[in-house]
């Protein structure tokens, strides 16, 4: 059900999904995730980058769609300015 | 090693950051062997790239991203003089055939025209290919490739693949590879640059922004989404394109088949081959036109006469040893058509029994009594004692540069006369390119930064580049000291900076013109000019796009100075 256009805005209420959670990633000579955490990275299905917002808050990211031993699918990307890595649902 | 066949440089007006120059050197330092220049629906910044190009050792190649009428794009290449010569009747043809604005050219022209060119299937947005596969899926995609090697034939269509890092290159870049390798087409690997090193997406992501008329936020979707449209350095391209090394390979076949066109030797310009009346050789008719008028300009009692004839058998013969008749006489033509039309637009006026000249020399060619005798220059070389040597010499260069002014009120009825005089296709006013300047920067830029408006027109009005930059502008700015560190505004200096010299659009020379007597539109593209009732009534006023000289010229002798910038 769709709210009430005038029903004001409850912040709040609102809630990010999907958050990047940081892991642990050791990465190969090519710079492809290797482990994250102590599961291997069975395979790197694709690697893209995103830079954006560089007049605001620069968002430079490496992006590797992967899939972990046991067969789970996870994005994981490297925020470039920091070195971190994070996970996510793809 | 690696051969880039696609590469927009910022004569793709607003989608390209660098300058052709820029992306020549880049590449050369990076150990390219071949770059493609492929701007926008035009070759703009070919022959400035050409010659850039040249003295590195790098080969240019000469092509252009053509709009097609679904407005998908293809990549076109030359091959060969033949093939240049196709592209540039393409390339007005999209012009020409469509809204000045939004140029488009129809598919069955490019088939029609194909012979010399290799066409590539387009970029990962916009090309014919890609968007097909996106739109209409596999099969129609396949349907397509195999209606474009029926078409273009297997050698001269290839399927461009790009890995620019973008979500979803692989996949459709597999896809691409596997309808290629269905068809039997060979595939070639491109990069789409847009700028020569990676801190240059910024600029273009403004560039972006301000192509569509928004800020950067509101031109999320239309920005590229990464920052990996540069020149990359060769092992990154191998590495990209591990598991398909021939598409690499392909593209250095391509631009070894393309060395058979070289834009700075075969662009094929020649004065027009004028002649007399009686259709006697230039050479033969300039020396008599001269020598009719020697007893006039010198009476044979004069003191000058004898040195008046050596001097003019000097230069008849300096004039012939560089086949230069038939440019002479095209400006004495030039000049009698001007005195033509000086009598009928002043007719009935005061002026009229004023005997007035239609036009008046200047320059280094007053020194010329060849001139003085054709009436192209109103001072006697022999009384003055005026030195030819600057003019006109054994080992010239270029061509002489003969500059001629002709009064506002007889130059548009002059144009519309050279018009109906040499024919539609050999004459063409020459265009120019407006570059950014710091103001136009701050307003185009500041908007799509976002900055407050009120703001940005106080900077741009104030600021008169007298200092170093925008940063030190905006410090002596009342109200704007220590901005230049402030966000937003530390990149409204930087990237005023960058954009500075970078073209903005195409304009209209003031009055230069082109004549050729091979037929213009071969040798450069043309493009319809902005002012419609400035046509004459022949037909289509037409504009000559290859870069012009920023010099400003008032008369036809522009076209001149131009085409030896162009052709030397």
């Amino acid at each position: 059900m769709v709210a009430p256009s005038r029903a004001p805005l409850r912040a709040d209420r609102l809630r990010a999904l999907n958050v990047p959670q940081p892991v642990a990633v050791e990465c190969d000579v090519e710079d492809r995730p290797r482990t994250v955490g102590d599961i291997t990275v069975e395979a790197v299905i694709e690697s893209w980058r995103i830079d954006d917002e560089w007049w605001r808050q620069s968002i430079t990211r490496c992006y590797h769609e992967v899939i972990l031993d046991g067969g789970k699918r996870v994005v994981l990307f490297e925020d470039v300015a920091t070195g971190e890595w994070f996970a996510q649902m793809p | 090693m690696y051969a880039e066949l696609h590469c927009h440089s910022a004569f793709s007006f607003l989608d390209g950051a660098s300058l052709p120059e820029d992306l020549a050197a880049t590449a050369h330092e990076l150990g390219y062997s071949a770059l493609a220049l492929t701007d926008h629906n035009g070759l703009y910044g070919s022959m400035t790239f050409a010659q850039a190009a040249k003295p590195l050792g790098l080969q240019a190649i000469t092509g252009a991203e053509v709009t097609l009428t679904d407005s998908s794009h293809l990549t076109l290449l030359a091959e060969t003089p033949q093939g240049y010569a196709n592209l540039c009747r393409l390339l007005t043809e999209t012009h020409l055939g469509a809204d000045r604005l939004d140029p488009r050219l129809a598919f069955d022209s490019l088939v029609a025209r194909q012979e010399g060119l290799i066409v590539l299937s387009g970029c990962r947005r916009d090309g014919l290919l890609p968007r097909t596969l996106e739109a209409e899926g596999r099969a129609a995609a396949r349907k397509l490739t195999e209606r474009c090697k029926e078409m273009f034939g297997k050698g001269r269509f290839f399927v461009e693949i790009q890995r620019n890092r973008v979500r979803g290159d692989l996949a459709l870049t597999r896809a691409l590879m596997s309808i290629a390798g269905d068809v039997q087409l060979a595939v070639v690997a491109t990069g789409e640059v847009h700028y020569h090193r990676r801190e240059r997406h910024r600029l273009h992501d403004v560039q972006v922004a301000i192509r569509h008329r928004t800020t950067l936020d509101g031109s999320h979707r239309a920005r590229r989404p990464n920052s990996e449209f540069y020149l990359r350095p060769l092992e990154e391209v191998a590495l990209l394109f591990k598991d398909c090394p021939d598409a690499v390979a392909n593209g250095l076949t391509i631009a070894e088949r393309c060395r058979a066109f070289d834009l700075t030797r075969d662009l094929g310009y020649t004065f027009p081959d004028f002649r007399g009346a009686d259709r006697a050789p230039a050479p033969q008719a300039l020396a008599e036109l001269c020598r009719a008028r020697m007893s006039a300009r010198y009476p044979e009692d004069s003191v000058h006469r004898a040195a008046a004839e050596r001097r003019l058998a000097e230069e008849l013969t300096l004039i012939e040893h560089h086949r230069l008749s038939g440019f002479f006489l095209v400006y004495h033509d030039l000049f009698e058509l001007a005195r033509e039309v000086a009598a009928d637009v002043r007719r009935g006026s005061r002026r009229a029994s004023g005997n007035l000249l239609p036009g008046r020399g200047r320059g280094s060619s007053v020194s010329s009594i060849v001139c003085y005798l054709l009436g192209l220059s109103h001072i006697d070389p022999i009384a003055n004692h005026l030195f030819l040597g600057r003019f006109l010499n054994d080992t010239l260069a270029s061509v002489p540069d003969i500059d001629l002014d002709f009064p506002r009120e007889i130059r548009e009825e002059l144009i519309r006369r050279v018009y109906k005089r040499y024919g539609d296709e050999h004459v063409g006013l020459v265009c120019s390119f407006p570059t950014y300047r710091l103001r136009s920067a701050v307003r185009e830029i500041g908007k799509a930064l976002d900055l407050p408006l009120g703001e940005i027109e106080l900077v741009a009005k104030l600021a008169d580049r007298r200092s170093g930059g925008l940063a030190d502008e905006l410090e002596q700015l009342p109200g704007f000291a220590g901005r230049k560190d402030a966000p937003l505004w530390k990149e409204l200096c930087e990237l005023a900076e960058e954009v500075r010299g970078l073209p903005r659009h195409i304009s209209q020379h003031v009055g230069g013109m082109v004549i050729s007597s091979r037929p213009l539109v071969e040798i450069v593209p043309l493009e319809r000019a902005a002012m419609e009732d400035r046509s004459s009534a022949s037909g289509t006023r037409i504009r000559a796009t290859t870069r012009a000289s920023s010099r400003s010229t008032s008369s036809p002798s522009g076209c001149c100075r131009w085409w030896r910038s162009a052709s030397s």
